[in-house]
Parts: C-alpha cells; sequence; structure tokens
C-alpha cells in the first residue's frame, strides 16, 4: 500500500513536469495543427540555460535566502528563452508556411527538433561543463533543493521539499495560465483562433499576433518545466527532450489534443502510470505500456480523455 | 486513362521524357555492371581515399526499397508514418530468429524473404486497423510510440533477440551451385548475389508501383489524400485503402530488414531502428520528393551517400585539425551531422516543398495554395 | 460484403458528341416508380446540446424527383449527410429501400471479435508470462544443435507448461533440472530425467499435505498423496524430505499467485480485445462508403470534386467500386503484367552469373560486349513493359473510360474529359460532380444545391438534366433554393424550418401553404 501510495506521489510529481511541456504542444496544437516536434527539445535547451546559470553564478555554494531569489529568476530567464525563441521558430520557419499541406509544418518541426538537438550537444560541449570530448554525457546537475523526507526519516512514504516544489510551481504556473485563457482578452482571442481563424479574423482578431502569443506562452511553458525538471531530476541530457517531449505530446493526445485541461489530466494519468509500471511491471517496459495504453484510449475514445469530436464541415 | 499520359506529354513534351527513360535505362545498366567495373572505386582509390562505393551500393539499394516502402504510406496514401523503422526492424529480426544456427528454423535467406516481409505486414495491419479510423495526426504519434514500443521490446526480450547484442551470424543465402562456385571467393558471390538481388527487387518495385500509380488503387489512393470524405461518398472505403497501403508498406520494409540484416550478418543492435533512422527514411523521400518513385530512389542515394560516402570522407580530410584539438566536439564533422539533416528539411520545405525530383501530380498537389486550417485567414 | 445485386451489368454505350443520349438504365431497374425507396423517420440530430434536425419524416418513392427546401440553417444538408452516413442520427431510423443501411449483423462476426480478443489476449498472456522465459523453455531448451534435431510437439508443450505456470525439468549439460515456474533450479539435480520429474510429483505432494505426508516406510521415508499411494521413490533421510516442505510451498504458492496474474491478464485482454473490436465494428456500421455501396449517391453543397485529377479521371473514381467488381485481383492479366519484371528478374541474375566470370579475367572487348547487350536486352524489355504496362490496352480500364466518357457526354463535359477539375467553369463543376456520383450508378441521387451560383440558363439545363436522370431510373432528392428549379421540376416537395418539417405535398400544394410563405416572407401583421 505505502510503495502504491509513494509511487502516485512520484507518478504526480512527474506528471506535472509532463503537464507543462504537454501545455505547450496542445495550445500550439489546437490553434495550428501542427505537431511542434520541436517542442521537447526546446525544453531540452532550456535545462542546458538553467544548468549553465546554475553554474555560473556558483548557486551550490550560495545560501538558501539567495536561492529564494536565484531560482525564481532563473525559472523567468528559462522562460523568456523558451518563449524568445519559440517565437522566432515560429517565425522564421512555420509562418510562411501557413498556407502548406499538413506534412510541410511538421516536416520542418523534426527538422527544428534535429537541429535544437544538435545544439544541445554543442552546448554540452563547452568548456564550462568540463571536458569537450564528453560532450554527449549527461550533465549533473547539483542538489540546490533538499531532498530530506518531509514526513521525518522514519516514514515509509517520502514526500520531499522537491516534491513540494514541483508542483507547487507547476500549479501555480497552471492557474495563472488558467487565468490568462479564460479571462484576458488575449485568452478570449486564442480560444476564439483555435475555433475558427477565419471567423477570428473577421471580427477584427489579428491572428498572427495570437499565433506569435501563444508560442511564446508555449516556449515559456516548456521553459519554466525545464528549470524544474533539472532541479527535480538532476541530470540535462541532450537526447533528454525527445523521449520527455514524446511523453508530453502522447499526454496531450490522451487527455484531447488542443483541450487545455486534458493535458494535464493525460500528463497525470501518464505520470502516474509510468510510476506503476516501473514499479510492478518494470522500468524497460515503461514505454511499451505508456504507448499501449494510448493505443487502447484511443480505440475507445478516438478523441481522447476530455476532448470532443470534431465534426467534418461538409 | 489516355488522358493524363497525353496531357504530361503535353506539358513536358516527348523530348524530356524519352530523355529521362533513356537516363534512366543507363543508370540501369551501368548498376547492372557496375560491380564488374567499379570505374569510380578505381577513381577515389588512384586519389588515395577509397570509398567502396560498389559495397555501399548493396545499402543504397536496401534503403531505397526502405524509401520506396514509406513512400506507398506517405506518399501515395498520405497517412502520417513516422515509425518505418520499427517495421524494418521487425524484418531484420524475423530474419535473424528464421535462419540462426542456434534456433532451431533455419529458413535459411530465402524462407526469411518470404516470412520477413508477411510478419512485417501483419505488424502493419495490427498497428493500423485500431488507429487508421482516427485523425492523421493521432496516427503520426501512434507510429511513432509504435516504433518506439518494438525498439524497447526488441531490447529487452533479450532471452529470444540477444539484447543489444543483435542475432548473429545471419547466414549467407543459398544459390545455386552454378552462381556459388561462379568465383572461387565465397565472400565476393555473397555480394554479388545480394547485389543483384537488392538491385532487382528495387527496379521491379519501382516498375510495379509505376503502374500500380496508374491502377484502380493508384487512382483511388490520389482521390484520397484530395478528399477523403468525397472519396468515401463514392463507395470506396477509406479505410480499407488505407491498410492496404499500410500493410504493403510494413511489408516492403521488413523486406529490406531482411536484405539489411543479411547484409550485415547480424540484426545489429536494437537501437539502430529507432525515430532517428525513421526520420532518416523519411528524410529521403522529402528531399527526394514525396509521391514520387524516382524522387524517392533519389532521395535514398543522396542521404546515404551523404551519410555514408561524403561524411567519412569529410571526416577523413578534417582529421589533421580534429587531431590537433583533442576531439573538440565542434571539430568532428559528425557532430554536424543532424544540424544539416535539420537544417535541409526545413530549408527543403520552405522553398522547394515537393523535392529534387518530384512526380508532377505532387507538385500540383504541394503548390495548392488553399489547403491548410488557415487556408482561409490569408490576406 | 457484396451488396445484393442491386447494380445490374451495366451495358457500355457507344460515346456519344450529342446531348442528350437516352441514355441505359444505370442501376434502378429493379425500382418499380411508386414504391417508396426511401424512408426517414423521425430523424433526430443533436451536436452537443444543439438540436440540428428534429423528427424529420421523408418518404421519397422510386421514380420521382423530391425537394427539400427551407431557409438557411434548416438542417437540409444534416439531413443529407444523415443519410449517406456522415453522420449517425441521434434517433429515428433511415430505411432504404425497405432497409436499414448498415452493416448487417452477422453471427460470423462475433467470431471475428473473438478471434481478436483471443490473439490480443494470447499476446498479453506470453508477456504477463514473460516471453523470455517461454521461449527459452519451449525452444532454446529443446534445442540442441542441428545433428540432435527438434522436436516442435515437446517445444510447444513446454511452452504451454511455461504459460501455465506448471513446474518442469529442464535439460542442461547432461544433467536434468527440477525447475519452479519461474525457472528457479533450486530443487538438485540428476543423470535422468524421470527422478526429476519424481521429485517434482513430491514437492506437489508436499506443497499440499505438508510433513504429514511424510510416512516412514520400507526402511526409508515415503510421500503419501491424498489416496495413501506412495509417491515416487523413498527417502533414506526424513530431514532432508522436511526440508523439503518449505520450499515446496513457496514454489507451489508463488505459481499459484502467477496464474492468477495471467488469468486476470488474459481475461482482461480478452474483454478489452472483444470489446475494442466490438467497437471498431460498430463505429464502422454506417460509413458513407458503405453508403454509397448500396445505391445512394451524392454532391456537395461546397463543391468537392478531386481537384488535381481530370474530368475523366474524377468520373472513374466514382465508377472504381465497379471496375473493382468486373476486375478482380486474380485476373489472369494481373499475372501477365508480373511477367515482365520476373523475367528481367531471371535475365538479371542470368547475366551477373555470366559477367561473374569476367572478373576472373577482365578482357575489354568480351566486357564492352558485355555491356552492349545488356544495353539493348535492357533497353528492349523495358519498351516492353512500358506497353504490357500502360493500362491502355487492358480492357476493363478501357471499358470503364468508354463509360465514363459517355457519362460525360450524359452531363455535356465530353469535351474536356482531359481537363483538370479545377480549371473547369463552376457550373461545369457541378455538372462534373453530378457525372461522378452517377459513376457509382446510385438508385438514389442526392442533390446538395446543385444549381448555387447557376445563371439563369445554366439552371434551364440542369433541370433538363435532372429530368433525364430521373429518365434513367434514377430517383432524385435535392436540396435547393432556386424556386424556378424547385418548382419546375419536382413531383414533391417537403419544408423544413429549425429542423422541422412544416409543410410537404405537391408544388402547388406547399406553393399556397400559409405556414411556408410565413417561413419565407415573415408572418404577415394583421392590423
Amino acid at each position: 500500500m505505502e510503495t502504491l501510495a509513494q509511487q502516485l506521489i512520484l507518478g504526480v510529481t512527474n506528471g506535472m513536469v509532463f503537464a507543462l511541456i504537454a501545455l505547450g504542444y496542445t495550445m500550439v496544437y489546437g490553434i495550428l495543427e501542427l505537431i511542434n516536434f520541436a517542442h521537447g527539445d526546446l525544453f531540452m535547451l532550456g535545462s542546458f540555460l538553467a544548468l549553465t546559470l546554475i553554474k555560473v553564478f556558483d548557486l551550490p555554494t550560495a545560501s538558501s535566502a539567495t536561492l529564494l531569489f536565484a531560482l525564481p529568476t532563473i525559472a523567468v530567464v528559462c522562460a523568456v528563452f523558451g518563449g524568445g525563441l519559440n517565437w522566432s521558430v515560429d517565425r522564421l520557419v512555420y509562418k510562411p508556411l501557413r498556407n502548406a499541406p499538413k506534412l510541410a509544418p511538421l516536416v520542418s518541426a523534426i527538422g527544428v527538433s534535429f537541429i535544437f538537438q544538435n545544439l544541445g550537444l554543442f552546448w554540452g560541449g563547452l568548456p564550462l561543463f568540463g571536458s569537450a570530448k564528453d560532450a554527449s554525457a549527461q550533465k549533473d546537475v547539483p542538489a540546490l533543493i533538499s531532498n530530506v523526507n518531509l514526513l521525518g526519516e522514519g516514514s515509509h512514504l517520502r514526500i520531499t521539499t522537491k516534491d513540494l516544489m514541483v508542483i507547487a510551481s507547476s500549479v501555480i504556473v497552471m492557474v495563472a495560465l488558467y487565468v490568462l485563457v479564460r479571462h484576458t482578452r488575449l485568452g478570449k482571442a486564442m480560444r476564439a483562433t483555435a475555433q475558427n481563424p477565419a471567423a477570428a479574423r473577421l471580427m477584427g482578431i489579428d491572428v498572427d499576433r495570437v499565433i506569435g502569443a501563444t508560442f511564446v506562452i508555449g516556449g515559456g511553458l516548456a521553459g519554466i518545466a525545464s528549470v524544474i525538471y533539472a532541479l527535480y531530476i538532476n541530470t540535462v541530457h541532450y537526447q533528454a527532450g525527445f523521449q520527455n517531449g514524446l511523453y508530453a505530446f502522447t499526454a496531450a493526445v490522451l487527455g484531447g489534443i488542443g483541450n487545455i485541461p486534458g493535458a494535464v489530466l493525460g500528463a497525470l494519468v501518464i505520470g502516474v502510470v509510468r510510476a506503476l509500471s516501473s514499479q510492478y511491471i518494470g522500468a524497460q517496459w515503461e514505454p511499451a505500456v505508456v504507448f499501449g495504453m494510448l493505443i487502447l484510449l484511443l480505440v475507445f475514445r478516438p478523441a481522447g480523455l476530455l476532448g470532443s469530436h470534431v465534426r467534418e464541415k461538409v | 486513362m489516355s488522358e493524363p499520359n497525353d496531357r504530361q506529354v503535353a506539358r513536358r513534351g516527348p523530348r524530356s521524357r524519352t530523355t529521362t527513360v533513356a537516363l534512366l535505362v543507363l543508370a540501369v545498366v551501368v548498376l547492372c555492371v557496375y560491380p564488374h567495373f567499379p570505374f569510380v572505386d578505381r577513381l577515389f582509390e588512384a586519389i588515395g581515399h577509397p570509398i567502396l562505393l560498389d559495397r555501399k551500393l548493396v545499402s543504397i539499394f536496401i534503403f531505397g526499397i526502405l524509401a520506396l516502402a514509406l513512400n506507398v504510406q506517405v506518399g501515395y496514401a498520405g497517412l502520417q508514418q513516422l515509425g518505418i523503422a520499427a517495421f524494418f526492424g521487425i524484418g531484420a529480426y524475423t530474419t535473424g530468429i528464421l535462419t540462426v544456427e542456434k534456433y532451431p528454423f533455419h529458413a535459411g535467406f530465402w524462407g526469411a524473404l518470404v516470412a520477413a516481409p508477411v510478419c512485417a505486414a501483419i505488424a502493419g495491419l495490427a498497428i493500423g486497423a485500431p488507429t487508421l479510423r482516427l485523425r492523421g495526426d493521432y496516427f503520426a504519434i501512434v507510429t511513432l510510440g509504435f516504433g518506439e514500443v518494438v525498439r524497447t521490446i526488441i531490447l529487452n526480450l533479450e532471452g529470444i533477440t540477444d539484447g543489444p547484442r543483435g542475432l548473429n551470424p545471419i547466414p549467407d543465402p543459398w544459390l545455386p551451385p552454378a552462381v556459388a562456385e561462379s568465383s572461387a571467393d565465397p565472400a565476393r558471390v555473397k555480394y554479388l548475389a545480394l547485389y543483384y538481388i537488392a538491385f532487382v527487387l528495387l527496379v521491379g518495385l519501382a516498375i510495379v508501383f509505376r503502374n500500380l500509380e496508374r491502377t484502380r488503387l493508384g487512382r483511388a489512393l490520389v482521390a484520397l489524400r484530395e478528399d477523403e470524405l468525397a472519396t468515401a461518398c463514392m463507395g470506396i472505403n477509406p479505410v480499407r485503402i488505407k491498410l492496404v497501403a499500410l500493410a504493403v508498406g510494413a511489408g516492403l520494409a521488413g523486406l529490406a530488414g531482411a536484405l539489411y540484416s543479411t547484409t550485415l550478418t547480424t540484426t545489429a543492435e536494437p537501437s539502430t531502428y529507432d525515430f532517428n533512422y525513421s526520420i532518416m527514411v523519411l528524410c529521403c523521400l522529402i528531399i527526394g520528393g514525396v509521391g514520387s518513385l524516382r524522387g524517392a530512389i533519389l532521395g535514398a542515394v543522396v542521404l546515404f551517400g551523404f551519410d555514408n560516402i561524403v561524411s567519412p570522407l569529410i571526416t577523413e580530410l578534417l582529421q589533421p585539425f580534429a587531431a590537433a584539438s583533442s576531439g573538440n566536439v565542434f571539430l568532428q564533422f559528425n557532430n554536424w551531422r543532424w544540424i544539416i539533416f535539420g537544417l535541409a528539411l526545413v530549408l527543403m520545405m520552405r522553398f522547394r516543398p515537393e523535392g529534387l525530383w518530384p512526380s508532377s501530380r505532387m507538385k500540383a498537389e504541394l503548390h495548392h495554395e488553399d489547403e491548410g486550417p488557415l487556408s482561409k485567414v490569408g490576406p | 460484403m457484396t451488396p445484393s445485386g442491386e447494380v445490374g451489368a451495366a451495358s457500355v454505350p457507344a460515346p456519344r458528341s450529342s446531348r442528350p443520349s437516352p441514355p441505359p438504365p444505370s442501376g434502378g431497374a429493379e425500382d418499380r416508380p411508386g414504391e417508396v425507396l426511401l424512408e426517414v423517420d423521425k430523424l433526430t440530430i443533436r451536436f452537443g446540446g444543439l438540436t440540428a434536425v428534429s423528427g424529420v419524416d421523408l418518404s421519397v418513392r422510386a421514380g420521382e424527383v423530391y425537394a427539400v427546401i427551407g431557409p438557411n440553417g434548416a438542417g437540409k444538408t444534416t439531413v443529407f449527410n444523415a443519410i449517406t452516413g456522415i453522420y449517425e442520427p441521434t434517433e429515428g431510423t433511415i430505411r432504404f429501400a425497405g432497409r436499414d443501411v448498415r452493416r448487417p449483423w452477422k453471427k460470423l462476426l462475433v467470431g471475428a471479435w473473438l478471434a481478436v480478443g483471443l490473439a490480443v489476449a494470447l499476446l498479453m498472456l506470453l508477456f504477463a508470462s514473460n516471453i523470455d522465459g517461454a521461449w527459452t523453455a519451449s525452444v532454446k531448451h529443446n534445442f540442441r544443435g542441428r545433428e540432435l534435431g527438434f522436436d516442435p510437439g515437446r517445444a510447444w508443450s513446454d511452452a504451454v507448461d511455461y504459460v501455465a505456470a506448471r513446474p518442469r525439468v529442464e535439460q542442461a549439460a547432461g544433467r536434468y533440472y527440477p525447475t519452479t515456474h519461474d525457472g528457479s533450479r533450486a530443487f538438485g539435480s540428476f543423470d535422468d530425467p524421470f527422478p526429476a520429474w519424481e521429485l517434482l510429483a513430491q514437492l506437489e505432494v508436499l506443497a499440499e499435505r505438508g510433513s504429514e505426508a511424510i510416512v516412514a516406510r520400507e526402511g526409508g521415508f515415503v510421500v503419501l498423496d491424498r489416496h495413501g499411494v506412495a509417491v515416487g521413490r523413498p527417502f533414506a533421510d526424513r530431514a532432508r524430505l522436511d526440508e523439503l516442505v518449505g520450499p515446496a510451498r513457496e514454489a507451489a504458492a508463488s505459481a499459484r499467485a502467477a496464474r492468477l496474474v495471467r488469468a486476470i491478464v488474459f481475461s482482461l485482454a480478452l474483454v478489452l480485445g472483444v470489446g475494442g473490436a466490438y467497437a471498431a465494428w460498430r463505429q464502422s456500421r454506417r460509413t458513407p462508403a458503405w453508403v454509397a455501396g448500396h445505391g445512394i449517391a451524392r454532391t456537395f453543397q461546397n463543391i468537392r470534386l478531386f481537384q488535381d485529377m481530370t474530368v475523366l479521371e474524377n468520373v472513374l473514381v466514382g465508377m472504381d467500386r465497379h471496375i473493382g467488381k468486373t476486375a478482380k485481383w486474380w485476373a489472369p492479366h494481373r499475372f501477365m503484367n508480373a511477367l515482365p519484371p520476373v523475367a528481367l528478374g531471371v535475365l538479371l541474375v542470368g547475366l551477373s552469373a555470366t559477367t561473374a566470370e569476367l572478373d576472373a579475367d577482365p578482357r575489354v572487348p568480351t566486357a564492352l560486349f558485355a555491356l552492349f547487350a545488356l544495353g539493348l536486352v535492357g533497353y528492349l524489355v523495358w519498351t516492353a513493359l512500358l506497353g504490357a504496362f500502360s493500362r491502355r490496352d487492358l480492357g476493363v480500364e478501357a471499358e470503364a473510360a468508354a463509360r465514363a466518357r459517355a457519362l460525360l457526354a450524359f452531363v455535356g463535359l465530353e469535351e474536356r474529359a482531359g481537363e483538370l477539375a479545377k480549371n473547369l467553369a463552376y457550373g461545369d463543376q457541378r455538372r462534373l460532380e453530378i457525372a461522378r456520383a452517377l459513376g457509382t450508378e446510385p438508385r438514389l441521387l442526392l442533390l446538395d444545391e446543385p444549381a448555387a451560383g447557376m445563371n439563369p440558363a445554366e439552371s434551364l439545363s440542369l433541370m433538363e438534366l435532372i429530368r433525364a436522370i430521373r429518365e434513367r431510373g434514377v430517383t432524385v432528392l435535392l436540396i435547393e433554393h432556386h424556386m424556378r428549379v424547385v418548382m419546375g421540376i419536382s413531383d414533391h416537395i417537403s419544408v423544413l424550418e429549425y429542423g422541422r418539417k412544416i409543410a410537404e405535398g405537391t408544388p402547388e400544394e406547399v406553393r399556397s401553404n400559409p405556414k411556408v410563405i410565413e417561413a419565407y416572407l415573415g408572418k404577415e401583421e394583421l392590423g
């Protein structure tokens, strides 16, 4: 029972990180119907930036008061970096392809993903991270947040400050996103554009601006997720973007792609399923279980958990 | 079906058509005799940089078959298939299990050449039947996931697949005595045999697909890409046609897998069949031209040639500099590989989405400006 | 799968250059005029909370032209979509020629679902019981080199034992090990398989009965089963037997647990597999393709032609289902088609075998001759392929093309057969859509605003065309806004407003119906 509870905690914590990435996928998909393959790698670049900042400012030696100020700052910097990078990619690569058949932006996104991965490899080769020879090696992130069990060391159940940090910061970001999408003009414009871009444009909404904003927000979420991830998992690797991005995108599909609460729900489900399957079936079977579940779900609910069936206009 | 042909002729002119055909025939003839007159290899050997083109041609043919397989799915049926390597791997491992000495089946190369496509096609049907009714993007993620699942399974079923070591040795194909004894060197015989088997399969498949494009099925596929609902309202079952395309593509990928593993004499490690490999094959189509036969083969030649001939050559030329800087990550050409592929994809999509050598039909479809979700948004 | 032969063998008229041609009865030969062909009964369609169509009845008789009219947003196209299988009705039934047009339920289907379920369940069972282990137990343990042979029967029974979590005897390096279900060999080894099996039997009894099964007998200790029969050979030493009780119980308990898990996985996978197959079947019971295959063809309000295909090809796509019926994949000409590449293959292999000899002693003249010969043969083969494979001369396609041209002539587009559909004028595109729909040899043709965007002259010729279609024996159901067209050709009219039917009758009746006037012109203010 305790194992189960422990795995649930682990699953929810992991799921929260996935959710932040999945939101970026689902928002872009909702508006452009584009699987932004580069999103996972954007996240990876964000985590490299976070690690670089931590090293440059030598945070492991800093006091906890400094950390309390420095870590949110890093999160903001990474969010700005992620948002800015995502926005520029949209302008440079996807925007000229708005009217092209669907395969074109998809392939471009894969291309951008490769470029990002390669940049991540080069980033890892910087002298800052030691020898340039093992650029492709996994980079360790110093443990800045205590890993002490909050329930006391005697307890069988472990909830650490780290877990709380992940859950609290993700929830704060999600609530902020919810408020943004539900209660601001920009949010309204985004929802309108997602439903019907043509009508939105006729209503005077600057669709290009809305799309740009979506990329900025999605990239920002990935940036914040990357900081949380780096602090939580404590490693950074140039291929981490593919794995995590894949799970996050699966989460978005599972929840019903284009649906914002769906992405969070799907991510939590995937986090929990991953944790449970690695506990009870074996860690090496994780991908098989996750994708098996996805296929099964799509057979019974073709539009995902919360997605609604879109009817083709005839 | 005389109309489209007449039209093409009228547009491109009979001369250009004859030239194309003559060029293709010339290419086929040169490739037929190349193993016996490897003039390109002689040339590079003479300048001191042997490239082993004659050996690598076998791999290029196999890669070409793989590209044709993906072309059936992506080009003809318009499926967003991102996991072709899975079927390639299934073919390779089926061959491995059926032929290696330590398992009792000993089906041999020719048996595997039949069984591998069948197994891969069954896997394709199994993944397609529940998911082809879904939206295109869902299919993309499902195939991507399927690729990962297959790789995981192959890696983890260590008792069957020997895990990361891969199954080996895979025996050489049985050949009629007359052929087998034609040269004293068995390696040479095997190389020649695989060369011609792969070459004949590639050319044969290209011919079959060229004809498929003009049949009922080919027409239905074009219609399906253009307007699925309207096609369905003509009494053509889109799911069935897509399933056929998926099974054929998967089966051919399995065939390529059988050839590949026999050429290598091992199934290679499971990580060969990962997402990056799937994307490499997709790159072939993109570079050559999605939906275009000649484009797919050209793409395979360009990409494989770059990856296995040009890139090692450049690495070799850069060797002095790389050595001086004690393995600096930037100075190893291989590390630039994905940036080059990525840029190639992005630039191709931006400036020449129809590929280097597109089919006229695909060119027309790709330059349709009124498609995509934001079609009506444009100014 | 084949729809009952409502489509007769269509004869091929010679392409005509002038229209109107009195075309052959296409598919409606068996529809007796006046019989109810399409019956829509209390059709209701809701999208979420929005009711698009509510309780609409339509009854279309064979041989008539039936019009559905009404203001925009009245749900007319939605009704069409429901009839053609694009939307699933929320309530109500649609019957065509007295039958519900959906995939029929057959007993065989249950078998198919079960087969899918079983396949899924077996696969999952294998995964649940560790495929690797099963493979090792059945294949690897039964194969020790080519000369010793391989017994598939034993491999199979070992695999079954493994999956059923039964203990077994494994052989390794000449010794025999009693092995528990999870592959542990904690019970020693023997030179001979027989005592190993005996020990397993004893372990089973010990696990069940514990130490009380051990009885002193014949100068040793034996294990007695529930019926008092001695199992296996006696042990010299009781302590040794007692030691076995604990491990035997553990092994039995873990085997039971494994069996339980596997049974649960198997049943769950079976249920999910059968359920999934059923769900997939249910979702595809009434697809547009199925409906079209049964003789209902349609056009679209927003023209949906295959823009990048030629006019002729568009019609051919419509006819493809029927071409398919005449041209089976096993038809001989297909094998003839396969011959050239096969021949090419044989030729190449043969040539490679002969040229391989050149390797040893590359003499330039021979090589050049081989090159020349290859080039010549290659060229000949290539041209032969071009000839054999361009399907111009294949009967089926040629016949189909002739019929397609006849249809084009019927709608007046025969001159433009080779043009791309997107290059046609708007009115011609509408005509082409009709020709394409007629290509499916329908009994009922649904026209969704065929006159939209047409000028008066075009509308007139459209009316003529619709009459000609009816003359062919095809019943026509149309949505139209042009009142002149509707009143001019319809035998029967239904009026929809806000998803409900507010009136129906002959054109004259509808024209004078106050409700209809109100719907179109608004309510008259009473002073």
